[in-house]
């Protein structure tokens, strides 16, 4: 029951939930996708028809949202930017405000119990908040947790305590959970699958693209929250220290290249998913500033490609997978990034070792088939 | 199968009222009733609408109409349907206006979804032979007896669901240091605060929206996006700042 789902969606807790979805169906259990009629994450707009619809196989039913407006949540949302966190009567104003769906609430009342189990994700959204009450007893909840103030909201309690079961990404995010609270007896890490790619075309993509130099990628949302900004003002560093990269991007969100950094920073804009892996693998390095990672498959999408990675000392989860597999570095300031991106511009071959520590390290422990394993054996535990 | 309206506290609000209209809602569906839930406030309940006093006998009475429920269940709580009055005399003109309210109905279940103590005022001025009233346990059951003259074939005992293991309780003012985080009203904290004035023509223009929206059982209808209307009439130019504000703040959360 991922909020978004279908071709144009993007967010890494969505993507693990379709191909969850997809890794079960393909493994025998009769899968259907409960989702929102939007795609927009902004605004929440019905833009999808909703009611069922057959997709890439499996049943997808969409339900509307109803959007309204709460001076209220407003305030909560203010207080929750700050830092804060807001009275458990605010808290509840504030889910509401980007988007109900009392469709698929009372869909999962009448339906709920003909599924085996009810798979909800992330915690953060109202499809996962306030559905879970109406299937607990077989709910299963990958919440996609991220150290953040929505965590800390008493309204999420029951996310994590009150589900049938819970998967966890990572340990980190294990570790997050139960620093935040009571959780599920039956709860595990199983980790998410990243699908191999067969094969990648790095000067295709360059030559689509017209870029000419070397590069490092960022990946994603081009969002603050995501580490973008930051992310612009140390490559401006980079640039002024003379290092001869150019920072390419794909994804969504607005990009704005600061007046000097012109025709040194590269919007490719949405892509495929084939074109994004092109995009790794002709990347000299894949760049991770997000502290809010619960998985960050892109990590391992890059580790896959054979393209090292340098992160954010900051985020707990992307700091694990480095210090477990080897296959990156990590940067506490803007100067180390500067030092690593030259580094990885003067010293390619040390780099690309780096990379087949981190695609060693992806093939063990995340193929499909592994995660499959783990995620259908709790099941069989509920069922 | 037949046409159940249910009206209560509803979820994402923790505590036993919104279990209690939970439940009876699983109750409906498991019979394969066509049912219309509406909330005090905002939630997963199909509409909202005021739910206190004269406000909550209008959107009874247009709700019987609008939903063609000929059963209504009706969950009482502190607050809800009746709150504090003003004077005992608003007090009877409320009870007698949700009296008629629910007399529309050709069925009433009357759901405790709080303490007896709290709710018995309202179960007092409301319940009718022939209604039923649905209670948690035997020793409520026997309270609303003994106390309130409810006759025993006319009391439902319903367990509530156990409350959630990550649930907060849910505290009342005074309650420890967390009373003010904690405590949760029926109908949600203030959206203006009594004699909050609008100055200019855009907190003006905001107020009305938002004020819109809450009155949407009274006939004002806002809903956002492309087809919003107030009153029949497009307010685009009202909803088009406010979406770009809400827009702007839903960058945030970044799972």
């Amino acid at each position: 029951m991922p909020p978004r789902y279908g071709p144009g969606v993007v967010g890494g807790s969505e993507a693990v939930s379709a191909e969850v979805a997809a890794g079960l169906a393909s493994r025998g259990w009769e899968v259907e996708v409960l989702t929102t009629c939007a795609v927009d994450h902004y605004t929440w707009e019905n833009s999808l028809p909703e009611g069922p619809s057959e997709e890439d196989g499996l049943l997808v039913r969409r339900f509307p949202t109803v959007r309204g407006l709460s001076r209220v949540g407003d305030r909560a949302q203010d207080l929750i930017e700050r830092g804060i966190v807001p009275s458990l009567d605010e808290q509840i104003s504030w889910i509401g405000l980007r988007f109900r769906v009392p469709d698929l609430f009372h869909h999962l009342l009448q339906h709920g119990h003909e599924f085996d189990a009810v798979v909800f994700s992330p915690y953060l959204f109202w499809t996962t908040a306030v559905c879970l009450r109406a299937a607990p007893d077989r709910a299963v909840v990958i919440p996609c947790l991220h150290d953040e103030t929505y965590a800390r909201l008493d309204l999420f309690r029951p996310v994590l305590a009150d589900p049938a079961a819970v998967w966890f990404l990572s340990e980190p995010e294990h570790d997050l959970a139960h620093r935040l609270g009571a959780v599920a007896d039956h709860h595990v890490v199983t980790g998410a699958g990243v699908h191999v790619p067969v094969s990648y075309d790095p000067d295709g993509f360059r030559e689509r693209h017209g870029i000419r130099r070397p590069f490092v990628l960022y990946a994603g949302r081009r969002e603050s929250g995501k580490g973008w900004d930051w992310l612009v003002d140390a490559f401006g560093l980079a640039v002024k220290a003379g290092i001869e990269l150019d920072l390419v991007t794909i994804g969504v969100g607005p990009v704005e290249v600061p007046h000097d950094l012109t025709g040194r920073i590269i919007d490719v804009g949405f892509v495929s998913p084939a074109e994004r892996d092109n995009a790794f693998a002709a990347a000299a390095a894949y760049i991770q500033p997000s502290l809010m990672e619960s998985f960050s498959r892109s990590v391992m999408e890059a580790w896959l490609a054979g393209t090292p990675v340098l992160a954010t000392a900051h985020g707990e989860v992307v700091a694990w997978h480095c210090a477990r597999s080897g296959g990156g570095m990590l940067f506490a300031e803007a100067s180390e990034l500067v030092e690593q991106l030259r580094v990885v511009a003067d010293s390619p071959a040390e780099a690309r070792s780096m990379a087949e520590r981190g695609r060693d390290y992806v093939l063990t422990q995340y193929s499909w088939d592994a995660v499959l394993d783990r995620m259908e054996a709790s099941l069989r535990g509920l069922t | 199968m037949s046409r159940v309206l249910v009206a209560g506290s509803y979820p994402p609000v923790p505590g036993r009222a919104a279990s209690v209209t939970l439940g009876a809602v699983r109750r409906c569906v498991d019979r394969s009733d066509e049912v219309t839930v509406v909330s005090p406030r905002p939630s997963a309940a199909h509409r909202h609408a005021p739910m206190t006093g004269i406000g909550a006998a209008s959107t009874l009475w247009l709700l019987r109409r609008s939903s063609r429920s000929d059963t209504l269940e009706l969950c009482l709580e502190h607050g809800v349907p009746l709150g504090s009055a003003k004077s005992e005399l608003r007090r009877r003109i409320e009870t007698k206006l949700l009296s008629a309210s629910l007399a529309r109905f050709e069925r009433v279940s009357l759901l405790l979804g709080g303490d007896v103590e709290d709710v018995s005022e309202t179960l007092r001025g409301l319940w009718r032979p022939g209604y039923e009233v649905v209670v948690g346990n035997d020793h409520e059951r026997d309270l609303v007896n003994t106390a309130l003259g409810v006759e025993r074939a006319s009391v439902v005992v319903e367990p509530v669901a156990q409350r959630s293991r990550g649930e907060l309780p849910v505290r009342s003012a005074g309650d420890g240091e967390n009373s003010e985080r904690g405590a949760v009203t029926a109908t949600g904290p203030r959206e203006f605060e009594k004699g909050e004035r609008a100055r200019s023509v855009a907190a003006r223009a905001e107020r009305a929206v938002y004020q819109a929206e809450h009155s949407a059982a009274r006939a004002a209808r806002v809903v956002m996006g492309d087809r919003a209307h107030l009153l029949g009439r497009p307010v685009r130019f009202v909803v088009e700042p406010i979406r770009t504000r809400i827009r702007h703040r839903a960058q945030r959360p970044t799972t």
